[in-house]
């Protein structure tokens, strides 16, 4: 049994492929287009997963999409009804792409992919709610799934036991907790559905206490949140339903001025205001969990959709509520819902049984050592082949213990928006003054964003205040725990100012070759951590293929790029130098 | 599994739906853009700029 | 995918000639179609949504049938509720259900 599940026309697209019950090929399309986020027609994405698994596309029994068109045009519409005739303008924009494509999707996968048989429609909410639920470690869950808004869904909860999977409660649209917290982001300066993260980097500066945040009280006026955690959102703060903006004059007001301009500097003011919406966050999603918790009786939760990446929060679960374990799948967005939607056709509609386990997020494109050594010498570029994997090990720990920034290009992809040490740039967190060299030499990041931290996973909480047993989803960097105290000096690059750090714990099974560098580094320097970023130039998405890699190098100022089983020295390529910064973007 | 079921037309999809949910007020503008969706050739409109999320 | 001979090539070259003459114009004729579209059409609607019986609270997502869409109805909250959540009806779909984009 072949099923392809597809996301798109929203944000981030992307395909994933099913086959027997195991995901064999997942991956975004913004890794080949190169723009993030694209949520166009997931093409090179179907024909990557195809290809992965030796298929073509009549091979496939099934398309599985992951969200029900229709319905979401209605919302779409009744907003437009319900404010005309001050909606044309948007109206005007969005709608030729609806008429054209977005309705049309049984067309559209004919024509692109030539694909006839049947393609199944789910409920968005259903599709998060699948891709965190089948792919868990657990055969009975609760489930919790917040984003902006799907069709009509901004939160949902529901229960999954072996093959079965439903979603018992709703809240609508306009109410929605991801939408609140992209008003923020927008109020803040940054761009929605890009820089919500900024937010919560940001939010660790602001005054944490809710009694002393001058904004959390005005934060708690914007929404009705009740003791179980449903809401409503005061519709006179928020303009989005009917506009291309999304505080109103109102928000801003009450939060003491007109949006930031993003070249404008960061306040304090700013800086409390980003606490205010995370705290106010917490304290929606944590009631959620109760009340969850509450109606189900399972020690289990699985959480799905945008709010779901957000760490901070993540971090607070098993200690805020009373679930004892909880799973995110690492793609938590609206990415990971194709993997969701191909998932729920074959059990809960077919009912075939669970067998999959999303342990290992690496279902991306990868590229053998042939591959890697014909792109080099066609380019005509200087190289190394390491004699031996020891001698990777050892040669790149040593550069990471001598401050050089390595770029680490090794395996298949990661699936979702983390590096998680297959498209990654390491280096030495045992440095305290690293975290200001990276930003020098190449990432050029806002000055309060913190970097990650990876660590074998048994070995975290030897760093780390974290759960214990760590939650799985720590696997994928979302978690954020505190740093014990005792080594936040030594380990200030990946420190957080509040002194957290959104860990990855590395389990060898998952990638044995980072885990042993990771194991090599604390070696030579004694702390066996690594600062993992992701491999992009600022604004693009993380590099696919070893051409972007080895661009990435010689536009930013990466010493040396570890690409499969081979070094390549920027300082012996400087003919193919170029500035990246001067095109970055945000 | 693999039998090919009749495509049915989105007009056909929308009209199962407004009936189902009873959702009349949606037939004007169906209607509407139906007459011009033959007549608009849609190119070159990008998808919404990012500022905005839920329209 | 499709036979390449000389006289699909001609018209394949016609076509894209006529458009570029006509892409100014289309652009026009989109933004006169779609504000008819959106003047007379959503206004239409907007009419009948704004007249319809109380502020629309529109089926569930996840619900089949008008029946249980009005049993939503009945549940919608008001704000002196305790709760703003909606029960969703726990009624398994057929397969067709899930074949229709809606």
């Amino acid at each position: 049994m072949r099923i392809l599940g597809l996301g798109c026309h929203y944000h981030d697209a992307s395909a994933a492929l099913l086959i027997d019950g195991q995901i064999v090929a997942a991956v975004d399309e913004e890794r080949f287009t190169r723009m993030k986020h694209d949520p166009s027609f997931p093409q090179q994405a179907v024909e990557y997963c195809l290809r992965q698994a030796g298929i073509g596309i009549d091979d496939l029994d099934a398309i599985a999409f992951y969200e029900k068109p229709l319905v979401k045009f209605e919302r779409l519409l009744s907003q437009h009804a319900g404010h005309y005739p001050f909606t044309f303008g948007t109206f005007r924009k969005a709608m030729p792409s609806w008429i054209t494509e977005k309705l049309r999707l049984r067309r559209l996968v004919k024509k692109k992919l030539g694909f006839e048989g049947e393609v199944f429609f789910l409920d968005h909410h259903l599709s998060h709610a699948a891709g965190a639920f089948y792919p868990s470690p657990f055969d009975e869950a609760a489930v919790l799934t917040v984003d902006g808004v799907g069709e009509w869904t901004t939160t949902a909860l529901g229960m999954g036991r072996g093959t079965r999977l439903e979603l018992t409660h709703e809240i609508r649209f306009p109410d929605s907790i991801g939408l609140l917290y992209s008003t923020v982001t927008a109020y803040l300066g940054f761009t929605v559905n890009n820089s919500e993260y900024k937010v919560m980097g940001l939010s660790a500066y602001g005054e944490k206490n809710r009694a002393r945040n001058p904004y959390y009280l005005k934060m708690r006026e914007v929404i009705d949140l009740k003791a179980d955690g449903s809401f409503r959102l005061v519709r006179s703060y928020f303009d989005y339903e009917h506009a291309e903006r999304m505080p109103s004059k109102k928000f801003c007001d009450l939060f003491g001025g007109p949006p930031r301009k993003p070249e404008e500097p960061v306040t304090r003011r700013h800086e409390d205001v980003a606490a205010a919406v995370q705290l106010v966050t917490e304290d929606a999603v944590f009631a959620m969990l109760r009340e969850l918790h509450r109606i189900t009786q399972c020690p289990n939760v699985v959480l799905s959709g945008g709010v779901a990446l957000n760490s901070v929060m993540n971090g607070k679960i098993l200690s805020e509520t009373p679930f004892q374990n909880v799973w995110i799948q690492p793609n938590s967005g609206d990415g990971g819902s194709s993997m969701g939607a191909a998932l729920f056709v074959y059990h809960a509609l077919m009912g075939n049984p669970r067998s999959y386990r999303l342990e290992n997020p690496f279902l991306g494109p990868g590229y053998t050592s042939q591959e890697v050594e014909a792109f080099l010498q066609e380019r005509g570029i200087v190289y190394h082949r390491f004699p031996s994997r020891e001698a990777l090990l050892q040669d790149t720990a040593r550069r990471i213990a001598e401050n050089e920034i390595v770029g680490w290009f090794q395996g298949r992809a990661e699936w979702g928006p983390r590096a998680l040490g297959a498209r990654s740039i390491l280096s030495n967190a045992g440095n305290p003054e690293m975290r200001d060299i990276l930003n020098l030499k190449v990432k050029h990041r806002e000055a309060f964003r913190p970097f990650a931290p990876s660590v074998c996973a048994e070995e975290a909480a030897t760093y780390f205040e974290c759960d214990t047993p760590l939650p799985p989803a720590a696997d994928f960097m979302l978690m954020v725990y505190p740093v014990r105290p005792e080594w936040r000096d030594r380990l200030a690059a990946v420190t957080h100012v509040d002194g957290s750090g959104r860990l990855q714990a590395v389990q060898r099974a998952q990638h044995p070759l980072y885990y042993d560098l990771i194991r090599a580094v604390g070696e030579v320097t004694g702390v066996g951590v690594v600062i993992n970023t992701s491999f992009n130039v600022r604004g693009e998405p993380i590099v696919a293929t070893p051409e972007q890699a080895y661009r990435c190098m010689m536009g930013t100022a990466i010493d040396c790029l570890v690409l499969e089983e081979f070094l390549i020295l920027r300082s012996e390529n400087l003919r193919d130098a170029w500035d990246a910064e001067a095109l970055a973007g945000d | 599994m693999t039998a090919k079921k009749k495509s049915r037309t989105l007009l056909h999809d929308i009209w199962d739906f407004l009936r189902e949910r009873k959702a009349w007020w949606l037939l004007p503008i169906v209607v509407l853009l139906s007459l011009m969706g033959v007549l608009i050739v849609a190119s070159s409109v990008p998808y919404l700029a990012p500022f905005i999320y839920a329209l | 995918m499709q036979p390449n001979g000389p006289i699909r090539n001609l018209l394949r070259k016609l076509n894209n000639g006529l458009l570029v003459v006509l892409k100014p114009l289309q652009i026009v004729n989109n933004f006169l179609f779609l504000a008819v579209a959106y003047f007379v059409g959503v206004g239409i609607s907007s009419l009948l949504y704004r007249m319809g019986p109380g502020k629309k609270m529109p089926a569930s997502t996840a619900s089949s049938s008008p029946s249980e869409a009005k049993s939503l109805k009945a549940d919608a909250s008001t704000d002196t509720t305790d709760t703003y959540w909606r029960k969703l009806p726990q009624v398994s779909r057929e397969r067709n259900a899930w074949l229709r984009p809606f």
